[in-house]
């Protein structure tokens, strides 16, 4: 009877406090809709304002983060493993973990900076889990008949496929300093922070990465 | 002789310092020869462009995500601006666990152990006694281990019983009862192909 009545007041307790922060919580929603009016629109707001929307389940805040980083997230994916089935399954994946973790976000990197992490991290599982696919021959590229002769376009597909093979080809940490640095264009600082190293390693490793990516294409037939 | 650290080579080519900043560079040809190589393959790895997917594939990727997300639920309600509300929740998670730990371990599971191992230890020389002309030597035997075993032993064993099991309804029968189940296991125990 004793552990009944400590159990019973243990639950009210717990009761009590969780209908107080439910009513801080309204509070605060409730004078927002009196001033909806004045409440700028997504697209307005900033990185933070735009995470807190999304964690407060307002409608269209994800979709616009989606929006905003799709490009690039694919872009990276798609360095990985070279290929547009994968790039896009990765590219699912990466949002749907950042969904997920949304509120281990604090602000102290950029939102781009943490999902890349958040790509790279699903992009190296995925390379050491699956046997590497071979690019397909043909990709559709927009195509510009003015800059250049067909022969010209197709010299350069060619070599852009033999890059991305040869990248491919790469130890997993010098392929990823190699994409953030090169074609994303991040900071050594930035990526340091997503890969969990040091800027000196970072350098190293791209350092490498481009010794060894001539090193390939060296021999590769022209 | 010391040469260039890739550190030093990736900041050289990269622009983010200035050639005359490493006077070695001047006189070592190797360095050169390296220094031309990473910007050739800095150069080169840019060509490697993703190529484009069809302008419809932007669309159907977020409808994608869309669907999952809504799969998943609303997201967590927790503003990772008030850290405070997240340790109130956590502190009181934390009381209201030990307490209701506490009541169970302490005060509901012990009683009944207690008088279940009360009933089993105590009632030794019970069993012993009413295991006269029957097949006796294991009952006396087990009889034997039980008498002065104490509580906090056989429940490290796994010897008591637990709520809801066989055995734990065998302690609640009585003497007769009880003789009579053995009366009943023995003459099981005896039937050819047993």
């Amino acid at each position: 009877m004793a552990s009944a009545r400590s159990t019973g007041v243990a639950l009210s307790m717990a009761w009590t406090v969780a209908r107080g922060s439910a009513r801080e919580r309204v509070a605060p929603a409730a004078d927002q809709d009196a001033g909806a009016s004045a409440k700028p629109s997504l697209v307005e707001l900033g990185e933070a304002e735009l995470v807190s929307q999304c964690l407060d389940g307002t409608p269209g805040a994800f979709d616009l983060v989606v929006e905003r980083h799709r490009r690039s997230i694919y872009q990276l994916c798609y360095r990985f493993v070279a290929n547009h089935e994968d790039a896009s399954d990765l590219t699912q994946e990466v949002f749907l973990r950042a969904y997920r973790g949304l509120r281990s976000f604090q602000g102290h990197s950029s939102l781009s900076t943490w999902l890349y992490r958040i790509a790279v991290n699903v992009s190296l599982t995925r390379v050491s889990a699956k046997a590497p696919v071979a690019e397909p021959i043909e990709n559709h590229q927009p195509v510009d008949t003015r800059a250049e002769s067909p022969p010209e376009r197709l010299l350069r597909h060619e070599r852009a496929a033999q890059v991305r093979a040869a990248v491919r080809t790469l130890p997993a940490r010098q392929r990823a300093a190699l994409i953030l640095r090169v074609y994303h264009e991040m900071s050594h600082q930035e990526i340091a922070r997503s890969l969990g190293s040091s800027v000196g390693s970072v350098k190293a490793n791209v350092f490498h990465a481009l010794r060894n990516l001539k090193k390939r294409l060296d021999n590769e037939p022209r | 002789m010391w040469h260039l650290s890739p550190k030093a080579l990736i900041d050289l080519a990269e622009g983010a310092r200035p050639e005359h900043a490493f006077p070695h560079l001047e006189t070592c040809a190797r360095c050169q020869r390296r220094l031309a190589d990473v910007r050739l393959a800095l150069s080169t790895a840019a060509l490697a462009d993703v190529p484009e997917p069809s302008p419809l594939f932007w669309d159907h990727l977020s409808d994608r995500i869309r669907q999952a997300v809504r799969s998943e639920g609303p997201p967590p309600r927790h503003d990772w601006t008030t850290p405070r509300l997240s340790w109130r929740l956590a502190a009181l998670g934390g009381a209201l666990g030990i307490v209701v730990a506490a009541a169970l371990v302490w005060q509901v599971a012990p009683r009944r152990g207690a008088d279940r191992a009360a009933a089993v230890v105590t009632r030794g020389s019970e069993v012993q006694k009413s295991t006269q002309g029957a097949s006796e030597a294991p009952f006396t035997f087990v009889a034997d281990l039980a008498e002065g075993l104490e509580w906090e032993t056989a429940a490290e064993a796994g010897l008591t019983t637990r709520f809801g099991t066989v055995d734990d309804t065998l302690t609640d029968l009585s003497s007769d009862e009880r003789l009579e189940l053995q009366r009943l296991l023995n003459e099981a125990l005896s039937r050819p192909g047993a």
